[in-house]
């Protein structure tokens, strides 16, 4: 008996090393996400490849008009598989992702990611103008939301794995695991939390370790040495970032406009207008091939200063036009590439005739490309985090900084004060969604402590203040708690009905602390969010707001009253005077 | 938007999710090698094709192909060398510069990458970048024929320095020539037409030979003689040097006159055969000593040319 004791003891013992917390369970799961989704983005961009180079062949091939076929039909195809057999795999990546966060418990169903998988290897392969980032996200969030619910994850942790592989996915896409967190994080989280912020950096670290093993540790682009020549030339950096705002602002208004217009058309039009939007494209590839498919040789290209600026300008001004014909047309892919291919083009264009007519020594064109890359980004997702790291990452170069913070600040603030409707906000409520903005979230001013309290201190008894003089103070007030400070930075509260009582019950000489039992009170500070000070007052009928230099220093009282006053609530349900 | 609906089907074991997984790894590990060799058998082609437009100086097509197979490459160097190479015949140069800067940043003692640098700041104008670029190409890595390469880029530089008038560093950049490569018919063929491009034969190659007979660090002297071409130098040196600093009162002439007593010290030194470690002091001197005539009385008259370019030689 006594042996098998032990061994249960033991047994039991091992268990408890052997089981793991939810957190633990949550990182683990990170990192296989990472490595999953990475797999899947691998396979996904050799596929696009291979269709790409089978079905447009290369830049130098002399049959031209050949491109005018495959994206037709390649848009045709792409949205007869999302129409007719992955439904789910329709719309925008990031609010799919946002959906499984804030609508279904994290769940994205498993065709999303065959579906996204095959409609937009099809779509982008065959040169329509969209980028396979978006796409990635989205197979990312279906990965984790597969392994969460294989593994019985908690709701809360389930809600938070959908991030977790689309940040894998974008990261891996994107080769560049700072942006793809921050993204992330800028985007559809929005929690800073240590545990969410370790595990979506988990899942991207080891997508990028897989992705690299795969495809190679080159960088997305070839980036030349970049400088800063002339201090001057921040302002026509900060030129490119107005531009690429009031671009981005032009851009998203008009993808609104004409997505209303072709939604008010028959159902059966959608057959139509995305083949026409795909043959359009192969129109443009005609005289500029560039601006087909995702365009990634083509930044390249425009990186190593190989357009003058007449034909940056026209690239990235046609590349709108392709890419806002394909997105409106309901072609299914993304949104990324295209615009840091506009970017990269226009702010290329404009940094090649500041070289030519800045009466200052000037960057050349490529400078000014590389950093044009996160301008339109900024504009559109409003993700400046985002766009700024990841210019940074694609360089390599700690100099691109200051340039790129200037023009993607610059770039967010103009498209944010023109069009303050963030772009997956729109898209959201064309699809009949209402998902939150993160920024939107960001942008709603909290109320602080400090806005609530009542400040003074003319209520507080003190621990040794005759019981008799006590109940005086408190009637004077008219209020029904009072304050009692203690010794030690101590607080108490003591009602008025407790007072009278006590008076009526015994000798009204005695001093509270020795009348009765005080109990302890918490204190809260001035820059702490109401919402913290309002869930204490559920258990407490008052609350000393103090210094936080100085926590004996009593800076006022808060009281639900208070709050209530503090957000508008003109008749509290319950009053406590 | 379809926004998605609560879990309507039974969840995969997590066995079922490691194995998609590692069947997944299997399936990418396949893909990717497949990938892998299309694309370098894709960069292989544009490549070939590109040396052959080149080669038949269709350097614009060229360009075409070396861009397609640099993007299938990844940026590999040999595509981007034959790139830039046909970029600077076509004249674009700004483009041509970025890819060899992005091979410079990676090797900066590449000879290849600096010979093309040094072509674009001569296309630009820029000579003194020029010849410093030209000297890195010399002294530079060269995987393969690097004697060859080496001669090449300094008939480049000479071009250079021909076309900025810079005689003596003409003659010098020949001298070193034909000490680098001696006996090699075909740099003396070249180099009888760099001194025929100066205008006058006779001249300039008179003063080469006698450059060339002053010469105490040519390959193919004996110790005894270099030591004795050492000696001469020295010589020819102090007496240029007294002949100019007698009685100038130059405030540098004290140092000229400290300098001329070392040299008179070292050359009455000399026991007769071979003295470890003269030559080398014998030449620093001469060296110290033709700086410090220079500052002090400027350029040398025509027929002390000879030893200007020997020591120019000596001092690069």
């Amino acid at each position: 008996m006594p042996e098998q004791t032990g061994r249960s003891q033991l047994f039991s013992k091992r268990r408890l090393r052997f089981t793991m917390s939810e957190t633990q369970r949550f990182l683990l799961l990170a990192l296989l996400i990472g490595v999953f989704a990475a797999l899947l983005v691998v396979c996904f961009h050799i596929v696009i490849d291979f269709i790409s180079w089978s079905s447009l062949g290369t830049l130098t091939d002399r049959f031209r008009f050949k491109r005018l076929i495959p994206p037709t039909l390649g848009a045709l195809a792409a949205l007869v598989l999302v129409r007719r057999f992955f439904r789910a795999a329709q719309g925008s990546g990031v609010n799919q992702t946002k959906a499984a966060l804030y609508i279904s418990d994290g769940y994205v169903p498993a065709s999303t990611v065959v579906g996204k998988f095959v409609a937009c290897s099809v779509a982008i392969g065959t040169g329509n103008s969209l980028g396979p980032e978006d796409p990635a996200l989205q197979m990312g969030a279906g990965i984790a939301s597969l392994v969460g619910r294989s593994f019985r994850l908690q709701r809360e942790s389930m809600r938070l794995i959908a991030p977790m592989g689309a940040a894998a996915g974008i990261a891996a896409a994107f080769n560049t695991p700072i942006a793809g967190v921050l993204f992330v994080m800028e985007e559809i989280v929005d929690a800073w939390n240590a545990g969410v912020v370790s595990s979506i950096l988990l899942a991207s670290v080891s997508a990028v370790v897989v992705a690299r093993w795969f495809l190679g540790d080159q960088p997305i682009f070839h980036v030349p040495a970049f400088e800063l020549i002339h201090p001057s030339e921040l302002l026509v950096y900060a030129a490119v970032g107005l531009v690429g705002g009031l671009l981005s602002v032009l851009y998203v208004r008009s993808i609104e406009l004409l997505r209303e217009r072709l939604d008010r058309l028959p159902k059966w039009s959608r057959y139509v207008q995305a083949p026409a939007a795909g043959f359009l494209i192969g129109c443009f590839g005609l005289w500029l091939p560039q601006v087909m498919g995702a365009g990634y040789p083509a930044i390249d290209s425009a990186l190593h200063n190989q357009f003058p600026w007449p034909m940056l300008l026209s690239l990235g001004l046609v590349k709108m036009v392709a890419t806002w014909l394909c997105f409106s047309a309901g072609v299914p892919g993304g949104m990324f590439a295209p615009t840091l291919f506009i970017g990269a083009m226009i702010g290329g264009g404009l940094g090649g005739v500041a070289h030519q007519y800045w009466p200052f020594p000037t960057s050349p064109p490529d400078a000014y490309a590389l950093v044009g890359i996160g301008t339109f980004f900024a504009g559109i997702f409003r993700a400046p985090m985002t766009s700024i790291f990841m210019t940074f990452e694609v360089s390599g170069n700690y100099v691109v900084i200051l340039p790129a913070m200037v023009a993607n600040i610059v770039s967010y603030f103009v498209s944010r004060w023109l069009y303050p409707t963030p772009f997956f906000t729109m898209l959201a409520k064309q699809e009949g969604v209402d998902l939150p903005s993160a920024e939107e979230r960001r942008s709603i001013p909290i109320l602080r402590v400090e806005d609530a309290l009542r400040p003074g201190n003319s209520t507080v008894l003190r621990s040794n203040t005759p019981i008799a003089r006590a109940l005086e103070e408190v009637e004077k007030t008219g209020r029904d708690h009072s304050l009692v400070e203690r010794a030690g930075g101590k607080w108490s509260w003591i009602s008025r009905k407790a007072l009278s009582e006590l008076v009526r019950d015994s000798n009204g000489n005695q001093t509270l602390e020795q009348g009765i039992e005080l109990p302890l009170l918490p204190w809260v500070y001035p820059d702490l969010p109401l919402d913290v000070a309002l869930r204490l007052l559920g258990s407490y009928p008052l609350l000393p707001v103090t210094d936080r230099a100085h926590p004996e220093r009593l800076l006022g009282t808060l009281t639900l009253e208070d709050v209530h006053h503090a957000y508008g609530i003109s008749c509290p349900p319950q009053a406590s005077r | 938007m379809n926004a998605p609906g609560k879990p309507q089907t039974k969840a995969p074991s997590p066995l079922v999710v490691l194995l998609a997984c590692a069947v997944l790894f299997v399936v990418t590990s396949l893909v990717a090698r497949a990938y892998y060799l299309e694309r370098q058998k894709l960069s292989r082609a544009h490549f070939d094709r590109g040396q052959k437009l080149a080669f038949d100086c269709n350097y614009r097509a060229a360009v075409d192909e070396y861009r397609v197979a640099l993007s299938f490459s990844h940026g590999d160097s040999n595509d981007q060398v034959a790139l830039a190479r046909a970029l600077i015949e076509l004249g674009s140069l700004d483009e041509a510069a970025t890819y060899l800067g992005e091979l410079y940043q990676k090797d900066s003692t590449n000879g290849i990458v600096n010979l093309l640098l040094a072509r674009i700041a001569a296309r630009e104008h820029r000579s003194n970048d020029a010849a410093a670029l030209y000297y890195r190409a010399i002294y530079g890595f060269w995987p393969e024929a690097g004697a060859k390469n080496r001669i090449s880029a300094r008939f480049e530089l000479i071009d250079l320095l021909a076309k900025a008038g810079d005689k003596n560093r003409v003659l010098a950049e020949l001298l070193q020539l034909v000490s680098e490569a001696p006996d090699n018919p075909d740099v003396e063929k070249r180099v009888a037409k760099s001194l025929m491009a100066f205008g006058s034969l006779n001249r300039p190659a008179a003063v080469f030979r006698e450059a060339l007979e002053l010469d105490p660090t040519l390959p193919t002297l004996s110790a005894g003689q270099r030591q004795q071409r050492a000696r001469d130098l020295l010589d020819r040196t102090l007496t240029l040097m007294e002949s100019c600093t007698f009685g100038s009162g130059n405030p540098q002439s004290g140092q000229a006159e400290e300098l001329s007593n070392a040299a008179k010290k070292l050359l009455s030194s000399q026991h007769p055969g071979i003295s470890e470690g003269f030559t080398p002091q014998a030449l620093a001197l001469a060296e110290q000593l033709w700086k410090t005539r220079s500052a002090i009385c400027g350029p040398v008259p025509d027929t002390q040319k000879p030893v200007a370019i020997v020591l120019a030689k000596l001092s690069r």
